[in-house]
């Protein structure tokens, strides 16, 4: 059964002692059943935190402050998140370092079983029997035997695949893959990629694929949403976006990728530093960094993500401009 | 396998520990001013009485001598005669041990409910008022003596509240869980501290951990994760932390002996000192020596029993 997941104007806030900070923002997503949406930025601009948001799983300083998280059920209903629990095992989420979300001391397999015997009720047996045959389907060879074995036997590889088994436990209608390659080498990065593609074909399930790597974005995923200090500036379909983005940011992402450099000449990348949370410039956050900057941008709120066209959003002020100036790499 | 081996061969580690400490306790023992036979006859004794005894215990000869012949004597399971009792010094240890060991187990059990209990309100309710009363309570705990402790005991539950025997050791069981009631009380509210403070802090940073993160975007309930996953990872430490404190727990029993006229070794071992007799004080430090190592040796097991990347 498919499901379609649609984020609206989640904020997520953190009370420190000198005040709020909110490291999400109006943060809105819409994921179509069996759809793989990337979303880029650089680390801190809250990509990890709004996904914990909407697992439910965010620190303990940090809570949802508005926003609504709806999930359609078999109905085509859509269920609020007030009911939690109905979410967390609908949505779930696999992590950037495999080794510190398995638990140490308990066997790989039993960790794939224990969400099957929660959610589903299996007997200890019957959720053996289950979970071997969620290892096979995450590609782990001689899965019988590997049911038992610690998670200190495993590379980093073999257990992302066991999470991801542990997380296909729940039988999620949505998986949320933290960039789940960051810590893994090339070859076992193309392997793991290769598996939630196939996942995503045989099962249907939709993923939401946070990743640093433009590269995996423009192979993996159908449309991409870029976060800058704590606010998505522009969501598109990753064609349209990689190949004609509509927001400075997007656009200093894309010309700071390696593959788009050119020989002999230094790396491009976006001067200056993201804002911290504590200290948000007014107005356009990317403003500080922008080659495009004009006086409107130092308005006192930071613009809001409008609708360019059906299916692409931008909170550029000048997005139009940029459309005709006909952005490309250079 | 492995662990088979190291269960079997690492009591052979024993043997040279045990040499050290019977060196060491005989040199120590014996360099204590003061003569037993002095002691024992008082002040009116002729010389040639003194020295007959002196003569019969051995004490005559060469330190050297006398050591090698203690050593001699402990490989044909001969413990030497005490001075004192006139009997064989193990027989007198044996007596003795009895009240100290059941001391030594209440307290444990005591200690082991109280820490797992208290670590486990406080932690699950970081920063609420449970958290705060127990970390209170091992904040004070932490600076109570033992010894003040239970005369402050004697005084209010025995004395003035006649609920407890002010001293003593019972017949049976049940009695000596009357009788040691306060004693394992005092020495529990001086060890449970460190427990609790130890315990507390893994559990909240293994709550926080991102396995215990990962299991809750599962949906597992924070009961479930607790009792799955972060109770068995703050155990390993915990446990570790109990074995180190095995010997200043014995420590304990021997001044909360003296103070409650418990019966045991420890009180014995005081005794023994005073009067010089320094077999007993031997074979007393022998015994406690052995129960350390043994009870690190079950730390060891217990450590590799929970946690699969441990080696023994």
């Amino acid at each position: 059964m498919m499901s379609k997941l649609i984020i609206r104007d989640l904020t997520v806030e953190i009370v420190t002692p000198s005040g709020p900070i909110f490291p999400v923002e109006q943060f809105s997503l819409s994921v179509e059943p069996g759809e793989i949406v990337g979303l880029v930025g650089e680390s801190g601009s809250g990509k990890t935190m709004a996904m914990r948001a909407v697992v439910g799983i965010l620190p303990r300083s940090a809570h949802i402050a508005s926003g609504e998280i709806l999930l359609s059920d078999a109905d085509n209903a859509f269920v609020p998140s007030s009911q939690q629990s109905h979410l967390r095992h609908n949505i779930a989420m696999i992590f950037q370092n495999p080794t510190s979300y398995l638990d140490p001391l308990m066997s790989v397999g039993k960790q794939v079983a224990e969400p099957l015997r929660l959610h589903q009720g299996l007997t200890r047996k019957e959720a053996r029997t289950e979970a071997i045959e969620l290892f096979r389907k995450v590609g782990i060879h001689d899965a019988e035997r590997q049911f038992d074995v610690y998670p200190h036997h495993f590379s980093g590889g073999m257990k992302q695949r066991v999470l991801i088994a542990a997380a296909l436990a729940c039988n999620p209608k949505v998986l949320i893959a933290d960039e789940p390659t960051t810590a893994l080498d090339v070859t076992i990065q193309k392997q793991i990629l290769e598996l939630l593609c196939r996942l995503r074909d045989e099962t249907g399930i939709s993923i939401i694929f946070i990743t640093h790597d433009l590269g995996v974005v423009s192979q993996l995923c159908d449309t991409v949403s870029v976060l800058y200090a704590a606010r998505i500036v522009e969501s598109a379909s990753t064609i349209e976006l990689l190949n004609a983005p509509l927001h400075p940011y997007s656009l200093g992402l894309i010309r700071s990728q390696p593959e788009s450099a050119q020989r002999d000449r230094p790396l491009p990348s976006i001067p200056g530093q993201p804002p911290a949370l504590n200290a948000m410039p007014s107005g356009c956050r990317f403003l500080p960094r922008c080659e495009f900057a004009i006086q409107a941008c130092k308005q006192p709120s930071p613009p809001p993500l409008v609708q360019t066209s059906a299916v692409r959003s931008n909170a550029c002020l000048r997005w139009r401009e940029l459309q005709t100036l006909g952005l490309n790499y250079d | 396998m492995e662990r088979f081996k190291f269960i079997l061969f690492r009591p052979l580690q024993l043997l040279p520990v045990l040499f050290g400490v019977s060196v060491i306790s005989f040199v120590m023992v014996r360099s204590i001013p003061g003569d037993p036979v002095r002691l024992l006859l008082g002040t009116r004794a002729t010389p040639e009485v003194a020295a007959k005894i002196r003569a019969q215990y051995g004490l005559d000869e060469p330190l050297m001598t006398q050591y090698l012949l203690f050593l001699k004597n402990l490989f044909q399971g001969d413990f030497g005669r005490s001075i004192v009792y006139k009997t064989s010094t193990f027989n007198v240890v044996a007596e003795r041990i009895g009240p100290t060991v059941f001391l030594l187990a209440y307290v444990l059990v005591m200690a082991i409910l109280i820490t797992l209990i208290l670590s486990t309100w406080a932690a699950r309710r970081q920063g609420r008022l449970p958290d705060v009363i127990v970390r209170s309570y091992s904040m004070v705990g932490l600076g109570l003596p033992t010894f003040w402790l239970g005369i402050i005991l004697i005084m209010q539950f025995s004395i003035a509240l006649n609920w407890f025997p002010t001293s003593g050791y019972g017949e049976s069981v049940a009695e000596n869980l009357y009788y040691l009631f306060l004693p394992a009380v005092s020495i529990t509210l001086a060890l449970s501290p460190v427990l609790i403070r130890n315990l507390r802090a893994s559990l909240i940073s293994e709550m926080e951990s991102d396995y215990a993160t990962a299991a809750r975007s599962r949906g597992m309930s924070e009961n479930g994760i607790y009792f799955s996953h972060v109770l068995p990872n703050s155990l390993v430490p915990a446990i570790t932390l109990l074995g180190i404190n095995f010997a200043w727990l014995i420590g304990g029993t021997v001044v909360v002996e003296q103070v409650f006229s418990v019966p045991g070794i420890g009180q014995l071992m005081i005794s023994s000192i005073f009067a010089r007799d320094y077999l007993v004080v031997q074979l007393i430090t022998l015994v406690v020596a052995i129960a350390v190592i043994a009870v690190n040796f079950i730390v060891d097991v217990l450590t590799a029993v929970i946690d699969p990347r441990v080696h023994l």
